[in-house]
């Protein structure tokens, strides 16, 4: 929290410094364009290391947190120093417009990947076993082909008709392969209590005694709901780095035209 | 149809005695001794012969046979579980900083002990260089992605330990040494060793041979503790060196002895009493009492050391192993904190009868042995005596507090007990896990906090990076409450591992991580086995083509040719807390959200402060 704090306080004063010195040059009559354009780019290749640090982890330059800490800092600050770059007005032309979707999207993705790194940890966590994503479709057949089992087995006793019931009449839909991801964001929760709901309405129907198929049935509810949350979380998570990581390099590239031609026709030197 | 079945049984202590060149067969023929040894073969006649001078040593002189029960005689300790060995001048017979399993009792000749540190160089330990940060880079793009790739599998015999298996190792220089540096001379008959071998600590002093030919018997810790339980002589002649040489800078290093004069502490050495608690190989039976879900039978398994409302003759202190401190509640027992090697259990309660002596109380708490347990005990009227006057004000309240925290809880709003208040930092259950799951062992015990971590896997991937592609950890491991103890090496305090390895290819680095000389590993997986964490994985070592490598023969002529009756060959590998890293662990250099950390688990009040940021 004082780390927070202190940094935040940082970020202020750096920013600050910024607009203020944005303000002297233009008073001054200066190309200010000139010092808060290279100053981002110099930014965004300072952002972009943080992913070649990932990359060389015996490198003795500090912890990966500390340079995400930087990364999440120096992103909010490089949003000011657009908004600076560009006058805080919409862009026009092809290449301002293309540099500003590319610059709003890269800035979006981090934010939600912050978000999401903050958000889905402790859900997972809450959730059940934590499963390794590459082997979590493993764990989705095996899941698939015991509660088949469970139904057919079901089917030789007294509790076929029960048990086939209620797998075909409720149960079938929540076990249907779906976007996970998308169920982590529409109350994953409700969907696990409604199953469960069907569960105990059945187990009216069928004697005590018998009831252990339900019992199994509603042990592997929460295990598909398990594998729902960590497959959909997971997914998330690495998710949004396909957009960040991409559109960033792209951006850069983009920058470095920009940076060629608005040198190319200047007489900045 | 024939039956060709070979019958099987399990393996037994003594299928193979300590002493390579006897048989077991030889062994049994000599149980109990024939009566008649004249008739025996020359071989069976010499092994009476040394066995007589043995028992001779005035180390094991006083032992009484008839007390040993049948099943497990002295001669047969001493034929099994002992050896002899002959030693050159200035040979070195136990390293400082080595773990060793054994005791020495010299049967001819003498030893010298160098009470001074000695560099590794001297004692033919070869410095171990870091990785540059060029050759961290060229291993990480250098690599083809073949998995436990190696260029070749010559072993080389680098001194990482002391044994029949190393080469011999002279201490360099030793006349110069043996001048500048303080020493002692151990005569014939005299034993040592036998504190690190029983306390699974590392040697504190180097000691060689002083003369041609000494004779030394080497004898296991297995043979060791039997002496030991058998023989009350040995085990007070045990006792006695150890209160000799070892137990005065024990208790000296005990906060609240340190300050005292030397009067008082020769007497707190005079007068403390040993005990043990447990089973000192407790790791044969931690699976299977782990497995015993009921909490409850799990601490039927862990030897009660004082019940709570017992009263408390002395001042505990724990000398090796862990003590679990729990207290009754409800039908079950709650663990509040566990006691580690140097720390101290009885002085709040001792405090109190001292100062109110018509209001005695007994302790508060239940002590069990996690596993094994040393203590020293020192008695009451010694405390009183000699620690109570000299304990500062600021102590004394703190102590007051802790007992009123205890007879009337929820009293003060918080109370500077130490480990005892670590428990509400960390959260019913945790401490319970930890300690059911031995992480208390730890010196670097990975754990990762699930609430923050995103499953990005950049720790494994780093860890890989820094061992040639190849992972040393799985993020995988028993969760509670968020709290992951991940399946990595914790580089145990208590490194049971190294206690089998036959070439002491896995040892203790000086700064305190296990690490497994890989040019030394004979893949015989015996510090696997031992792991009870299973955090030590064989692997088949692989060619540049992929392909599995096997033993070479190689001829007088030259000619090689593998061998491949004998399997591929394997090698033990486990987290080597990347000891050859500049910058560190990988694995928590790595980790963008601070998920992942190391402790030293005798430093709970740390895990819990990491839990709570």
């Amino acid at each position: 929290m004082r780390r927070r704090v202190v940094l935040i306080t940082i970020l202020i004063f750096v920013g600050a410094a910024c607009v203020f010195f944005n303000e002297v040059l233009s008073v001054l009559l200066k190309a200010n364009a000139y010092y808060s354009g290279f100053t981002l780019l110099f930014l965004l290749l300072l952002l972009t290391l943080f992913n070649a640090r990932k990359k060389l982890p015996f490198l003795p330059v500090l912890r990966a947190s500390h340079w995400l800490q930087f990364h999440i800092y120096a992103g909010f600050l490089s949003v000011l120093l657009f908004g600076i770059h560009i006058g805080f007005r919409i862009p026009d032309g092809i290449l301002e417009i293309s540099l500003s979707i590319l610059f709003g999207i890269v800035t979006l993705s981090g934010f939600i990947g912050l978000y999401l790194t903050r958000i889905l940890p402790p859900i997972m966590t809450r959730t059940g076993e934590s499963l390794t994503y590459e082997l979590i479709p493993k764990f989705e057949t095996r899941l698939h082909r015991e509660t088949l089992a469970l139904v057919r087995e079901a089917e030789n006793t007294s509790e076929a008709s029960a048990a086939g019931d209620l797998y075909l009449t409720h149960l079938s839909t929540f076990f249907k392969p779906c976007p996970t991801w998308l169920l982590v964001f529409r109350n994953s929760r409700k969907r696990l209590a409604r199953a469960l709901e069907q569960i105990d309405n059945m187990a009216r129907f069928i004697g005590e005694e018998k009831s252990q198929v339900l019992e199994e049935m509603r042990s592997c509810v929460h295990r598909r709901h398990n594998l729902n949350v960590q497959k959909g979380s997971q997914f998330l998570l690495r998710g949004w780095l396909f957009i960040h990581i991409p559109f960033t390099y792209s951006l850069l590239i983009v920058s470095m035209v920009h940076v060629w031609i608005a040198l190319s026709y200047s007489s900045f030197h | 149809m024939s039956d060709s079945s070979v019958p099987h049984s399990a393996p037994r202590r003594w299928d193979a005695p300590f002493d390579p060149g006897l048989t077991s067969e030889l062994v049994s023929s000599l149980l109990p001794p024939p009566e008649s040894p004249d008739n025996l073969p020359e071989e069976a006649a010499q092994v009476l012969r040394v066995l007589e001078r043995i028992r001779e040593a005035p180390a094991l002189k006083a032992i009484d046979p008839s007390r040993f029960p049948a099943h497990l005689p002295l001669d047969g300790i001493l034929l099994n579980d002992a050896r002899v060995l002959t030693k050159h001048r200035n040979e070195i017979i136990v390293r400082e900083g080595d773990y060793g399993n054994s005791a020495f009792v010299i049967l001819r000749g003498s030893a010298t002990l160098i009470a001074d540190r000695l560099p590794g160089d001297m004692l033919g330990r070869g410095q171990r260089e870091k990785k540059g940060i060029l050759a961290a880079v060229k291993g990480a793009l250098g690599r083809k992605g073949i998995p436990e790739a190696r260029k070749h599998h010559t072993q080389r015999h680098e001194a990482t330990s002391v044994d029949d298996q190393s080469p011999r190792i002279f201490l360099q220089d030793a006349p110069r040494v043996l001048e500048r540096n303080r020493t002692h001379r151990i005569h014939t008959g005299e034993l040592f060793g036998e504190i690190a071998a029983l306390g699974r600590c590392p040697r504190n002093a180097t000691i060689i041979s002083a003369e041609d030919d000494t004779e030394i018997l080497e004898i296991r810790w297995q043979g060791l503790r039997d002496l030991m339980s058998f023989a009350p002589e040995f085990k007070e002649y045990v006792e006695e060196r150890y209160r000799t040489y070892g137990l005065r800078p024990l208790l000296e290093a005990v906060d609240i002895i340190r300050g005292l004069d030397s009067t008082s502490v020769d007497r707190l050495v005079e007068k403390t009493r040993f005990e043990r608690h447990g089973r000192f190989d407790w790791y044969g039976t931690y699976q299977q009492i782990l497995s015993a879900s009921n909490p409850t039978d799990r601490l039927e398994n862990e030897p009660m050391i004082l019940q709570e409302s017992d009263y408390i003759n002395g001042l505990m202190i724990v000398r090796g192993g862990f003590v679990r401190v729990s207290h009754n509640y409800h039908d079950g027992e709650r663990t509040i904190a566990y006691l580690g090697m140097g720390q101290t259990y009885g002085l709040t309660e001792l405090l109190h009868n001292n100062a109110h002596p018509d209001d005695i109380i007994p302790s508060h708490h239940s002590l069990r042995a996690i596993g094994y347990v040393d203590l020293l005990v020192i008695p009451s009227h010694l405390v009183e005596e000699h620690i109570i006057p000299h304990l500062s004000q600021e102590e004394i309240e703190r102590h007051r507090e802790s007992l009123m925290a205890w007879r009337h809880p929820g009293a003060l709003d918080s109370s500077p007990r130490g480990h005892l208040q670590a428990r509400e930092q960390l959260g019913p259950g945790i401490m319970e896990f930890l300690m059911d799951k031995r992480t208390i062992n730890g010196s670097s015990a990975m754990l990762i906090n699930l609430d923050r971590c995103t499953r990005c896997d950049d720790c494994v991937r780093a860890c890989a990076s820094t061992h040639d592609g190849n992972p040393r950890f799985i993020r995988y491991g028993d969760t509670r409450e968020g709290v992951q103890v991940t399946q990595a090496c914790l580089h145990c305090h208590d490194p049971i591992c190294m206690i089998p390895c036959p070439t002491g290819a896995i040892h203790r680095e000086d700064s305190g991580e296990v690490v497994i000389n890989d040019s030394t590993c004979i893949g015989c997986s015996s510090c696997a086995s031992n792991c009870p964490y299973d955090n030590i994985q064989m692997v088949e070592i692989r060619d540049k083509h992929d392909l599995p490598q096997f033993p070479v023969h190689t001829t007088d002529d030259g000619d090689r040719s593998d061998l491949f009756s004998e399997g591929s060959i394997k090698r033990a590998t486990k987290c080597d807390l990347c000891h050859d890293q500049k910058a560190g662990p990988a694995c928590i250099r790595a980790c963008p959200h601070d998920a992942l950390e190391r402790f030293n688990m005798q430093d709970i009040d740390s895990v819990a402060q990491w839990l709570s940021k």
